[in-house]
Parts: structure tokens; sequence; C-alpha cells
């Protein structure tokens, strides 16, 4: 079996000494290695392997249990890994999530997890304002939070009670809360979910631009145009396992995929 | 109506204890999830240094200081040393160890200091001034208020306009969320605990030279009586604990006043009753609610 992370071609590293030199000092911003997650007998991630490079967008996708947020929850430290190595910047990943917004990590929830009798610039002050993040003054934080609510179209909803907002409102709040904080890697679980389709096109639009500005976004979404729209590659899951990896047209023309998504045998 | 003006004030100065004692289970509850019932026991201890460094230093103000200090240290002993190992698994088992260190603490304290009440002066006159011929607060009533109302202002400005109270907030309303967004929340329980247990000794001193004296059980009806207004107004609700320790603080002195002391602990345990029949969650519950 073939453990060469995907997302990089194997043969692609230069055999010359400086090249070689070059390449570790431009470690991947995450690299998952072989990464196994069981829960109990149920292995959820088996030999998982890929990369995020800077600045890309890497979409995860798969079938409802193929194992996307799990990877994660694993990123995150949220759960045990059983085998495998998660490196960010080529340091190895600590175990649990202290520390995580330090390292430049941010990442938002299916269940968005705002708190809801926060206003919405408390809610994105709350990771500024953090122990491990670099201690940010009280007034660049107030500052950095105001530019992210402004970047993302809600500055005038920043003294409202995120409880009071609608569903489309709270997820840009989720979305700014993560940007805040100025992440290297974003982890973006299920973003369009319950999203219309201009609110889409914004987001894409968001997506872009974050990574245009040198941070990696790994994404988990079901919403296949978006994900085609915006990805630069797309890995894709099933029973824990990476069937297919590469460019959007690639994986739309992977029968393994067809198969994973509708139970579409493929062809002989 | 002399009668009844006397009573509504002694009742808001009451109540002003009782708000801020149900303000320390309040914070413990959202920090940790555990209902404190230690917290009695804490404070007396507290209200023990204060009286010893007062009878040492000749001042109530020195006392004061250290009863707080000394409660928050309680908070961090009792925290870091006991509940911090408590299961999560049933909210019992807190509620079991708390009870625990209620009986080690009354127990120490029955030993090192004996069962009698000893009396504490209260650093102002308790007698009331009369205001064109009615009675009203008393100078000791009308500190306690100040005191009260000036620290809940504190804790609110702490809560609303600092860094900590950000991070405290957020700990308490979703602490997996806030570790992923990088709060220490085991730093925020800790810190919680310290700050309730502070708040709770200052109330247990601010009570007690109105009581017959200091000794081990001084705080167990303040504790009866604060469960209650933190039940009242919700368990998760600091504004709550203020409407419901005044509005317990002045049913108390109206039915004492009026009715007789022994009836007062049945009118408490009656409203207490009424609110879980008609409002579970307390009068403050739905604006409060645990949401995240």
């Amino acid at each position: 079996m073939n453990h060469t992370p995907v997302g990089v071609e194997p043969g692609s590293t230069a055999a010359s000494p400086a090249a070689a030199s070059a390449a570790s000092a431009a470690a991947p911003r995450l690299r998952v290695d072989r990464l196994t997650v069981r829960f109990g007998g149920l292995t959820a991630l088996d030999d998982v392997s890929f990369e995020v490079g800077a600045g890309e967008v890497v979409a995860l996708i798969g079938p409802n249990g193929a194992g996307k947020t799990t990877v994660f929850n694993a990123v995150c430290g949220l759960v045990r890994r059983a085998a495998g190595e998660i490196s960010l910047d080529g340091a190895s990943a600590a175990n649990g999530p202290t520390g995580l917004v330090a390292r430049g990590v941010a990442r938002t929830l299916q269940g968005l997890g705002l708190f809801d009798s926060m206003s919405v610039l408390e809610n994105v002050l709350v990771p500024l304002e953090s122990g491990t993040v670099r201690r940010v003054q009280h007034a660049e934080a107030a500052a950095q939070a105001s530019g992210c609510l402004e970047r993302l179209g809600i500055a005038h909803l920043a003294a409202v009670p995120v409880a009071a907002l609608p569903y489309p409102e709270r997820k840009r709040v989720a979305l700014a809360r993560a940007l805040g904080t100025d992440p290297a890697l974003l982890l973006l679980d299920e973003p369009a979910g319950g999203l219309g389709e201009d609110d889409i096109d914004a987001l894409a639009d968001v997506v872009r631009e974050v990574a245009a500005s040198g941070c990696s976004v790994l994404l988990v979404e079901h919403h296949v145009d978006f994900v085609m729209g915006v990805a630069d590659r797309i890995i894709v899951l099933d029973f824990g396992r990476v069937i297919a990896c590469g460019t959007p047209d690639e994986v739309r023309a992977d029968p393994r995929v067809e198969e994973a998504y509708l139970g579409i045998e493929p062809a002989a | 109506m002399d009668r009844l003006l006397f009573l509504l004030a002694t009742g808001l100065a009451r109540g002003a204890i009782f708000a801020l004692f149900a303000l320390s289970l309040v914070l413990i509850w959202r920090a940790a999830r555990v209902v404190n019932f230690a917290q009695g026991a804490m404070a007396v201890v507290a209200t023990y240094v204060a009286f010893a460094v007062t009878g040492l230093t000749g001042s109530y103000w020195i006392g004061l200081a250290s009863a707080l200090v000394a409660g928050g240290l309680m908070g961090l002993i009792v925290e870091r040393g006991v509940m911090r190992f408590a299961s999560h698994a049933s909210p019992l088992s807190g509620v079991i160890i708390a009870i625990g260190v209620v009986m080690v603490l009354q127990s120490l304290l029955g030993i090192a200091f004996g069962p009698n009440a000893r009396p504490m002066e209260a650093p102002f006159p308790e007698t009331p001034i009369v205001l064109g011929g009615v009675p009203v607060l008393s100078p000791y009533d009308l500190f306690v208020l100040v005191v009260a109302i000036g620290l809940m202002g504190l804790l609110a400005l702490i809560f609303t306009r600092t860094s900590l109270g950000l991070q405290l907030r957020a700990s308490a309303f979703a602490p997996e969320v806030s570790r992923l967004l990088g709060v220490r929340v085991a730093r925020m329980v800790t810190a919680g605990w310290v700050l309730a247990s502070a708040v709770g000794a200052l109330a247990a001193l601010l009570l007690v030279p109105t009581e017959l004296g200091l000794n081990p059980h001084s705080a167990d009806m303040l504790f009866v009586s604060a469960f209650t207004v933190a039940v009242v107004g919700g368990l998760d609700s600091p504004p709550g604990a203020l409407v419901g320790g005044l509005v317990v603080g002045v049913l108390i002195s109206l039915v004492t006043g009026y009715l007789g002391a022994t009836v007062a602990p049945i009118a408490v345990l009656g409203l207490l009753v009424a609110v879980l029949l008609v409002r579970p969650g307390g009068l403050f519950a739905a604006t409060e609610a645990r949401t995240a």
C-alpha cells in the first residue's frame, strides 16, 4: 500500500540536498500521516494521510459517518489517536486542544458553538482574549475583532446578543470568531450548511480571500457546488479511509466516489 | 406604616447579604456545575480568620481584608484539593464531597474555637436612624447595603468589561467550545471558586454582627436562605440572585415583624416550593439559561 500522503506528488521531492533542505524548511501547514482513530471496536479513521499546504483550500467530503469530523477532532486533539502523526508547520501536534489557537489553528463547529448570551463582538473576542493566544491588549483585541466583523459585513450587529440573530448571521459570527485570531490553518465544519445561495456565494468569496492571504483552509462540506467552486483539492473519505483525492475535476470523474455516494458499482 | 417602612428597610439590608451569598453559589454553579453545600462552612472559616485578625490588630478593616483573602484561599484549596477530583458523571458526587467538607470544617472549627458563640462587633452602630419620627436603617445596615451594592457593581464590571470576566462567562456556558478557543477552562473554574468564596466570606462577615455571635454553625441558616434565593432567582442567573436576595430578605423581615420569627423559615420554604412548582428553573431562567 502506498502511504505517501495524498497531496504530495510521489517523486516530487527533489533529489539534491539543497532542494531537500528547502523542502523541509517549507513543511506543509498541516500534515496528517497514517492517522488511525478507534472508538471502542469501531475504526473511525483508518490509516488516513494527507497534507494541506500554505494558502491551499482542501475539502474533505464523504458520506455521513465517513470520519470527516473525526479528522477535525483529531487535528484539534479532541480524540485520542490510535496511531499516526499530526504535525503543524513541521511540529508535532499536541494531544488536547490547549494551545491550539496559539499555534494558529481556528475551527468552526457544525453546531456553531456560539455563546448565545454574549454579544456578537464578545463572541469574537473570546479567543482573542483567551490565555493561550498571543497576548493582545484589550483595545487591540477589540479593534481586531471589529475589523473582522466589518470584513464579514456584520459590524452593525456588534452589540446584538447572538441569540437574537437569524441563522445565516449566526454562521457569519462563527466564521468571524474563527478568522478573528488571524489563523494559519482554518478548519471549517460544514460552513455552507443551512445557507441560501447568496450567502454561499459570499462565503466562497471569503474562503478564497482567506486562502489568498496565505491561510490554509481545510473544510468539511456536503454542498457539492460550493466544494467544487472553492477547493484546490478534494479528499474523499468513506468508512474512515481515503478513497480518492485530487482536483475537483479528477474527483468528480472518479468512479469510486460515485460508488461511495450513490452506491453505483464502478464499471469493471 | 412606620413599622412597614422599618421592616422593608431592614429586609433590604438583610436581603443584600442573602443576595451576596446566593451570588457566590451562582458563581460556583456557573463555573463548575456544583451546588456548593460547603459554602457556608467555608465562609465561617474566613470569618473566624477575620475575627482573629481583628482581635490581633484591633482593626475591623484589616479583619475584613483578611476574610476576603481567606475566603479566596478556601475556594482555591477546596477546588484544587477536593472538588476537582469529583466525578462529573453524577451531580451527586460534588454534593456529597461538599457535605463532607462541611463536616470536616465545622469539626475543625469546633476543636479550634469551641462551640460557644463569640460576639463580633459591627464597625458601625446598629441602632436605627430615626428619620421624621420613623426608625429606618441603622448605620451598619447602610454600610452592608453600600458594600453589597458596591461589590455587585464590581463583579458586574469584572464579568462584562475584563478579559477574565469574558473567559469566565465563556467557560461557564460552553467549556468544550471555550477550550477550542484557547480558554484555560480549568483555571477559570478555579478562578470562579476563588471569586465566589471570597464573596461568600464577605457575606458571612457582614451577617455575623447582626446575629448572636460567631460559632461554627453561624452560616447554616444563611446558606439555607441563600440557597432558596439562588433557586428563586435561577441558579444560572446573577441578576436573579440579586433580585431573589432582596425578595427573600424583605419576605423574612415582614413575616418576622408581623407574624413572628418562627414563621419566617416556613415562609421562605413556602416561597421555594411555590417557585419550584410554577417556574422550576427560577424567575430569571428564560434569559439566563445555559445555551451554548
